[in-house]
């Protein structure tokens, strides 16, 4: 089935929430654990993880990635975003 | 009769009058302002017909009360109820306008755009520039404010922020039917009482009764405060959600 097109915002969060998911089980997550839930291509997901890196959102060490507060304060901020535009009916 | 407090005791309008804009401009800043942190956050450009229609709601009710405070001022009362009557219509427009780009695909489909299509873009731009155009019209082709012609000015306004009013409802009840959430309800009826306010406004230009004019300050109120407190309990809500997350 065809994949909806996402925005670059939800494919942040959809990171993010990967990443913390991951990271409850052990100190850093493992990228191709992050791919295998977000669903996106290996050269796709480390443009990402580059762009965040710069945001401050993620950081990484020897290849695994862990989530900063920023990262946390922008999944808070999603989640309030997305109830706010269903809940007026956008 | 231009400004509906003016069937009011004049010995109580005045206090009546700061009492509802007071209550009525804060609600509508209120809900102005958590979705301008919510377009800030995102960017999405149609949420921003929302912060800046509910300012523009918000600053309407301002300049009615300001009209009942000059009302023995032949040049500012009328003046002020021009600025209140576009204000108000622009309000509705650009919150329906936010409805109806996130409806469409915002002409990213890139498809070539058909002359039956140009009906569907030129409809937005009509609807945001009738609240300017109409009244502007209307004071420039009369340089002088001539008061029975604003009031019949008034009528049309409501009519057309009723129909904008109703594109908004038919908007926010077809997310609720497609969402299938019970809760989604609160939006609707909140733009319904809105539109009570206007429908009663219309009644009060009609019969100059204070009774349905009592009851559009009342349907506005009321419609405001439920706006403001969905959303305020929305991200509330999500705020305790996400605590409890963290602490499980």
């Amino acid at each position: 089935m065809r994949q909806e097109k996402r925005h670059k915002l939800q494919l942040f969060y959809e990171i993010l929430c990967a990443i913390e998911e991951d990271t409850m089980h052990n100190e850093v997550a493992k990228p191709t654990h992050v791919q295998h839930f977000t669903r996106l291509s290996y050269d796709k997901m480390m443009n990402h993880f580059d762009e965040m890196e710069k945001k401050g959102k993620i950081h990484r060490v020897s290849g695994l990635v862990a989530i900063t507060a920023k990262g946390k304060m922008f999944i808070e901020q999603y989640d309030q975003l997305i109830s706010l535009i269903e809940s007026a009916g956008l | 009769m231009l400004n509906p407090f003016v069937l009011v005791s004049p010995a109580v309008a005045p206090a009546l009058a700061v009492a509802i804009t007071a209550v009525s401009v804060s609600l509508s800043l209120m809900i102005s302002r958590y979705f301008f942190k919510s377009y800030r956050f995102s960017g999405f450009g149609y949420l921003l017909g929302l912060p800046v229609g509910f300012t523009f709601l918000g600053a309407s009710f301002m300049f009615e009360a300001a009209s009942l405070m000059y009302r023995s001022d032949p040049l500012l009362y009328p003046a002020f109820f021009w600025i209140q009557m576009s204000l108000q219509s622009e309000a509705f427009a650009l919150i329906a306008l936010s409805y109806y780009y996130k409806n469409s695909d915002g002409g990213q489909s890139g498809r070539s755009v058909r002359p039956r299509d140009a009906l569907v873009i030129m409809l937005p731009l009509a609807m945001v520039a009738i609240p300017f155009l109409v009244p502007t019209f209307s004071l420039a082709a009369e340089p002088y404010f001539n008061y029975s012609g604003l009031a019949d000015l008034s009528f049309y306004m409501r009519l057309f922020n009723m129909a904008v009013i109703g594109y908004i409802f038919k908007s926010t009840i077809a997310s609720l039917a497609k969402a299938a959430n019970i809760k989604l309800l609160y939006v609707p009826a909140a733009f319904a009482l809105l539109g009570l306010e206007q429908y009663s406004l219309m009644l009060a230009y009609f019969d100059n009764s204070i009774g349905a004019f009592i009851g559009s300050a009342a349907a506005r109120m009321a419609g405001l405060a439920l706006f403001a407190y969905i959303m305020h309990s929305v991200t509330s809500k999500r705020r305790m959600e996400i605590e409890a997350r963290k602490a499980a």
